[in-house]
């Protein structure tokens, strides 16, 4: 893949794209494409459940509960929203550079925050268990 | 010189994109709906119909996006994701989540 430096800093945001110039195969670019959209799409789902969570569900006997599993879950959600369109626009500029794509840390963000809260949310429900 | 990518992949990543757009249209909308049943309870405000309506709209705006882009990529065959067609929906979705934020926050439940 030539590198083209040109390209580069013109190849993003730019609406008129230039048939001439050699672009890393369209399919990548799809598929970069749909994985913004699937972090989007867990971003939302996050962030769904976090209202649910403290909107619609029965509070837990411990105070709070049901903010402590539901608040950091849309923390998480709007985290992953804005780094999802950061991590697209890495991707498009290494493959345009024929760069190694870059190593995101949403999927250890991810991981680490859902962990928590499911730790969290387990503890409530023995807590709920026991003070009956 | 362009690849000419329906010829190596009949016009299957381009639709598997079209669905993915789809499927994020439908979270935005499941979203809303969620809100409107969580906030809109009696009395209903203003402010809540608001939050709810502009997330319901941020969903139809992302299938006519989704939709709109792939009729151009098909009609191409080289047309890609710009930063002018994602940024607005990484903004939106982010700003949907601070107002849920506030939501879950500071609303009684």
């Amino acid at each position: 893949m030539r590198r083209n430096d040109v390209d580069m800093t013109d190849a993003l945001g730019s609406q008129g794209e230039r048939d001439d110039d050699p672009e890393p195969d369209v399919r990548f670019s799809y598929a970069n494409e749909r994985t913004f959209l699937a972090w989007i799409r867990t971003s939302l789902g996050l962030l769904t459940a976090g209202l649910a969570i403290t909107q619609l569900l029965p509070p837990f006997d411990f105070p709070g509960g049901r903010r402590l599993i539901g608040l950091p879950l849309i923390a998480l959600g709007v985290v992953i929203a804005l780094f999802s369109f950061q991590n697209w626009q890495a991707n498009e500029r290494a493959m345009r550079a024929g760069r190694e794509l870059p190593k995101s840390m949403l999927p250890r963000i991810a991981a680490i925050v859902v962990s928590v809260v499911a730790v969290i949310g387990l503890l409530l429900v023995i807590f709920e268990g026991s003070s009956k | 010189m362009s690849f000419d990518a329906d010829a190596r992949d009949p016009g299957l990543a381009a639709e598997r994109t079209d669905l993915a757009w789809n499927r994020s249209g439908l979270s935005l909308l499941a979203c809303g709906v969620v809100v409107l049943r969580g906030m809109a309870r009696p009395p209903l405000t203003t402010g809540n119909v608001a939050v709810g309506a502009t997330i319901l709209a941020l969903g139809a705006f992302t299938f006519a996006l989704g939709s709109w882009r792939l009729h151009h990529a098909r009609a191409r065959g080289t047309r890609r994701a710009t930063s002018a067609e994602l940024l607005p929906i990484s903004l939106g979705v982010a700003l949907v989540g601070v107002a849920a934020f506030a939501i879950a926050a500071i609303l009684p439940s």
